[in-house]
């Protein structure tokens, strides 16, 4: 009897798992197979995470081809154990016309591997950017996928970041360029093209604020039509609750 | 169980990997398709007006009376063409055959790669060009030049003193590196929390890490909203046309002169014709003082203002401009 029970018990354990589960991969499916792109993902302090806080939120401002402020709401819609952060990301440029460019961002990012103080952790994420000048409109979706491996501690944490920012498909509406190039073609372009981001993470922790410190170099895919702009800095702080 | 956790979290890793790499688009334009975003060059479309010379096809135009004495206008840039120029067809009428080219990789003239862009490769092909054009050794040939092709010009007459006639010079950035990086370090001031900038840099995003040469030169064309946004500081009023932003030729260029620098200034001396040498009202990074340093090493010249004009003076201040070249064009004659 007590085998059949705790057979019963291993079979409601493994139910419940696979459910979570599949709620996972079809999260991942619907936000992958939308096709955005993303610039950078939730920063967390996975501390955080552990004393069970829910909710991340993090002002941020910083460098990413075009200086930028923003603003992200993160949920772990996952547990303690498992942790699985949904975070939202909007963002625009700094400039006179506010909201004429801007990106919004979700996200998924987990916590693969932890050991003491050491964790690893991955972010996949699809973003929308909107961006308009007298040159041009341009609608894009892209995806990004990035791994961070660091070290926390209860006060501050280190980690170095890989990350390849993927553009998808661009919408293109040219404007000025039509009065020079009447056959100039707008419509839906493949623009399946990316950049690598590799550089470090470092954050201070007070109780649940966290100063976040990001800075790195961005590279073309190619490694040789690199951004005109060929680093990358944030500077945020985060709250969790 | 912990394990089983951690393999199911890194098969989703891997997964959406896969899924991101698989993509395929087989509905949407391809950017580096010729003609879509750019204008095709010479060598894609055999209608437009080219010559063939050094291994290469220029776009380029000639007006006049082919016996009249010949002004070759140079464009600037690098990478720039001489759409904004064209202007210069009006000293036809007052005896002239104006002779336009596209220098290689810019404009409508055929790509090359970044290897084949020299200081020297500009003079051969400015040398070329003139000997396409020329009717006979006695025909007077004269430069009207723009910024980078001013630079040319000077370069050009440094190393054949003999061989032109005379040169208007319009706001070459500098004749020696030194120069040219102090000028570029005025005009091209970059203000990093600014909507011009953000406007010239955010396609970055988007065109990321590609090498096609159509590409390259739609993502250059963002940065004409830079140089023409309001306050930018050559004092352009607006926008100008333009054909192709050879972004190849453009880069390649810089990076030349970077490793290899260069010097137009010491044979000038030997150049005793009288040169005009013309700036902008506007634009805040040149000015007299700068003018007047730049034309030092000719022995021989006249430095005017254009007024009412920024940098690209020939399209926004030709109706000041073409009475004061073309007094100069009298003058040495």
């Amino acid at each position: 009897m007590k085998s059949l029970e705790i057979l019963n018990n291993q079979k409601t354990i493994n139910r419940i798992q696979m459910k979570t589960l599949n709620k996972i991969i079809i999260s991942l499916v619907f936000l992958l197979t939308l096709k955005a792109g993303i610039v950078c993902a939730q920063d967390i302090n996975w501390n955080d995470v552990e004393n069970g806080n829910k909710h991340f939120v993090t002002l941020s401002l910083g460098e990413d081809n075009s200086s930028y402020y923003g603003l992200t709401y993160g949920y772990n819609i996952g547990n303690t154990k498992l942790p699985l952060i949904l975070d939202a990301e909007f963002s625009v440029p700094f400039g006179e016309d506010v909201f004429d460019d801007w990106n919004s961002r979700i996200g998924l990012q987990t916590k693969l591997w932890s050991h003491n103080d050491l964790w690893w952790s991955a972010k996949a994420s699809v973003v929308t950017r909107k961006f308009e000048s007298e040159v041009a409109s341009l609608l894009n979706f892209g995806s990004s996928l990035s791994t961070l491996f660091g070290y926390q501690k209860s006060k501050w944490g280190i980690a170095a970041e890989f990350t390849y920012d993927r553009s998808e498909i661009t919408k293109i509406e040219n404007r000025i360029t039509k009065d020079y190039y009447p056959e100039i073609t707008d419509g839906w372009y493949n623009t399946a093209s990316g950049n690598f981001k590799i550089g470090l993470q470092a954050n201070a922790s007070i109780k649940s604020t966290n100063l976040f410190l990001r800075f790195g170099k961005t590279y073309g895919q190619d490694f040789e039509n690199n951004p005109t702009v060929p680093f990358y800095a944030k500077v945020g702080i985060s709250k969790s609750f | 169980m912990k394990t089983m956790k951690q393999f199911f979290k890194l098969s989703i890793f891997i997964w959406a990997i896969l899924l991101v790499f698989g993509c395929s688009k087989d509905d949407f334009y391809e950017m580096d398709e010729p003609g879509l975003l750019v204008p095709l060059t010479v060598d894609e479309d055999p209608s437009l007006p080219s010559i063939s010379l050094n291994g290469t096809l220029l776009h380029s135009e000639a007006f006049g009376n082919p016996e009249d004495p010949m002004i070759v206008v140079i464009h600037g840039g690098p990478g720039g063409d001489y759409r904004t120029l064209l202007c210069s067809r009006d000293l036809v009428d007052d005896g002239y055959y104006v002779v336009f080219y596209d220098q290689r990789g810019s404009g409508l003239s055929q790509r090359h790669d970044a290897d084949d862009f020299t200081v020297q490769m500009y003079i051969d092909d400015l040398e070329a060009v003139i000997d396409y054009y020329r009717y006979d050794e006695n025909q007077k040939v004269i430069l009207l030049t723009h910024s980078w092709g001013s630079m040319l010009a000077a370069g050009f007459v440094n190393e054949y003193p003999e061989a032109i006639d005379g040169m208007v010079l319009a706001e070459p950035g500098g004749l020696t590196f030194d120069q040219m990086e102090e000028y570029l370090s005025r005009s091209l001031e970059v203000e990093l929390f600014n909507e011009a900038t953000n406007d010239a840099i955010f396609p970055d995003h988007i065109f990321a890490g590609r090498s096609e040469h159509e590409i390259l030169d739609y993502k250059q064309s963002f940065w004409i909203s830079f140089e023409t946004a309001e306050g930018n500081t050559i004092g352009n009023p607006g926008p100008y046309p333009h054909w192709r932003s050879g972004a190849v030729a453009h880069s390649a260029s810089h990076d030349y002169v970077v490793e290899h620098g260069f010097d137009f200034q010491n044979n000038l001396g030997n150049y005793t014709q009288k040169v005009l040498f013309m700036y902008s009202e506007w634009n805040e990074a040149y000015g007299e003082d700068w003018a007047e340093e730049v034309a030092a090493p000719f022995p021989n010249k006249e430095v005017e203002i254009v007024l009412g004009t920024g940098h690209e003076m020939f399209y926004f201040g030709w109706d000041d401009m073409y009475p004061k070249v073309l007094n100069y064009l009298n003058e040495i004659q």
